[in-house]
């Protein structure tokens, strides 16, 4: 066989095997958004759940996704931030980086449902918060500090160690540099990985079952007073999201129309993942855009 | 040529520097005046850029450098344990072989010095800008632009500007490492004539591979190999008529 012909064959192999791995990503965007769309409705999207009945909707279930998602990050990114920033602008190499890398690449493997049991048991259990929106958002914080750490560190070692000798030859210390200089240009990169890590952590399930719990107890959405137990802002409150809602009607489901309702929650969960992977490269373009001309 | 009578800016002695256990710059004395233009020449390796970024503490930023002999900038003792670095490079502006404006606007980038400073004034920080990139020749090319990004700019107006940026900033020392090896030949021929214009008000240190850059901007040429300092003299001089033979082989092109 001569090598033009060997070099046909394998670009069309590796072709087909590309071609093989979008189209497992079709097929089962397909086959959800198929079978879900159809059942969604404003009904559907707003009002509660019903456990007995057909007609129930995924409303609190949908609220609770949202409002987890921006507790866990408001706790988890400006630990992830730091910790980037001390790994990629700070550390030299010795024991505590080991130590610190060491522990973030465990950490990042754990099982999430690991991290969901350990929740349980110190948070839920031990601190006594019970199964609540503040135990999901811690699980949900270890669970997203390594990747989120990782895409910030990422985001910091892409820019050119000329900007930092710039910045020092200026005059700037070291803390001067990284605030006006690196995190500045690094923003555009660092909002795309927290949009990515924002997609992961809504259509987690398995670190919530045991923390933020199984129920959605009504809510009254008139009531913003954090400290009431029906508020919507309530953190104390048990709070089961949409991952988790899906994973337990097709577990015990046992409402008439659990498999129209599994359909459509899937959906609109597959649906907001794909907005934030769809829009975190376009924020960070936009971002990049709007940041380096004035 | 002048120079031997005027007062010198920065006087280093006995100048050593080690990467780890290795001897990179073997005892370097050299001193430069306070005003004109001392090129640093010698081929790749022979400590011409360990030796300048020595002089404005750049190798602080690495780990395992080892830096001993005497640094006197005007007084100063540059590795004196309580000199302060941020406030030294203040003094002494640094322009490298990469043009490396900030991913801002011109504007922006040239008063950055300034406003860190703590200049707040729009008046003083306009008028800052308009002359430092008048001082670095580019005034006339930008004015229009001054609040687009930087990056947008050619490679050869980059580095007029990050010259402006550190211009700036009022040094009253610029190193310039290999400035213009990054750039075409026009922009380079650019930012020589810029030097040259501001050769009268400013000491400057280049390192440069071009020999032809040296004799062109330079009231002086140092001659570097292999960590030593060959010797040093009037540009002159050191391109007629050389003392040593390695300079000699080296600016006839014999080598390097």
């Amino acid at each position: 066989m001569n090598a033009k012909r060997a070099d046909k064959i394998a670009t069309g192999v590796i072709y087909a095997i590309s071609g093989i791995v979008a189209l497992i990503l079709i097929a089962m965007l397909a086959f959800i958004l198929i079978r879900g769309v159809p059942n969604l409705s404003w009904h559907f999207l707003t009002s509660p759940a019903r456990a007995f009945e057909a007609g129930g909707g995924i409303g609190i279930q949908l609220f609770n996704s949202f409002y987890l998602l921006i507790l866990a990050m408001i706790i988890s990114f400006p630990i992830a931030l730091g910790a980037a920033i001390y790994l990629n602008e700070y550390s030299k190499k010795g024991k505590f980086t080991t130590v610190v890398r060491t522990a973030i690449e465990i950490l990042s493997s754990l099982p999430s449902v690991v991290v969901g049991l350990f929740g349980f048991l110190i948070f839920v259990v031990q601190f006594h918060l019970g199964f609540s929106i503040l135990s999901g958002a811690i699980a949900l914080t270890f669970f997203n500090l390594p990747l989120l750490t990782r895409s910030i560190e990422t985001s910091l070692a892409q820019i050119p160690n000329l900007q930092r000798e710039a910045g020092s030859a200026l005059g700037l210390s070291r803390w001067e540099t990284v605030i006006h200089i690196i995190l500045p240009a690094a923003v555009p990169s660092i909002v795309t990985g927290v949009v990515l890590s924002a997609g992961r952590v809504f259509g987690e399930a398995a670190a919530l079952i045991y923390t933020a719990g199984q129920s959605a107890p009504a809510l009254n959405f008139a009531d913003w007073n954090p400290f009431n137990i029906s508020s919507p802002l309530n953190p104390m409150r048990p709070a089961e999201t949409l991952a988790v809602h899906i994973w337990k009607i097709n577990s015990e489901g046992i409402m008439p129309d659990a498999n129209a309702v599994s359909a459509g929650a899937s959906a609109v969960l597959i649906i907001v993942v794909l907005l934030f992977n769809l829009s975190a490269r376009k924020i960070g373009a936009q971002l990049y855009k709007k940041l380096t001309s004035a | 040529m002048t120079d031997i009578k005027q007062k010198n800016i920065l006087e280093t002695r006995d100048v050593k520097l080690w990467y780890g256990q290795k001897e990179a710059l073997h005892g370097i004395n050299l001193n430069f005046p306070e005003k004109g233009i001392t090129a640093l020449i010698g081929p790749s390796g022979s400590g011409k850029s360990t030796y300048i970024r020595a002089i404005n503490r750049m190798h602080d930023l690495e780990d395992n450098v080892t830096v001993t002999g005497s640094f006197d900038f005007k007084g100063t003792d540059i590795y004196a344990p309580t000199t302060d670095t941020v406030d030294l490079r203040k003094r002494i502006g640094m322009v490298f072989q990469q043009p490396n404006p900030f991913p801002f606007s011109i504007y922006e980038n040239v008063i950055f010095g300034l406003k860190l400073a703590g200049v707040k004034d729009k008046a003083e920080l306009d008028e800052a800008v308009e002359k430092s990139l008048k001082q670095a020749s580019i005034w006339e090319e930008v004015k229009d632009d001054l609040h687009k990004s930087a990056l947008g700019l050619s490679g050869g107006q980059q580095q007029r500007v990050s010259l402006a940026r550190v211009l700036a900033t009022a040094p009253e020392l610029l190193l310039l490492d290999e400035p213009t090896s990054a750039l075409d030949p026009v922009s380079s021929h650019n930012i020589e004539e810029t030097l040259l214009n501001l050769r009268d008000d400013y000491a400057m240190i280049i390192v440069t591979h071009s020999m032809s850059q040296a004799s062109r901007i330079s009231d002086r040429t140092a001659f570097f190999l292999n960590g030593d300092l060959i010797e040093v003299d009037s540009t002159k001089h050191i391109f007629l008529n050389p003392q040593s033979q390695e300079t000699q082989d080296y600016v006839s092109g014999r080598f390097g």
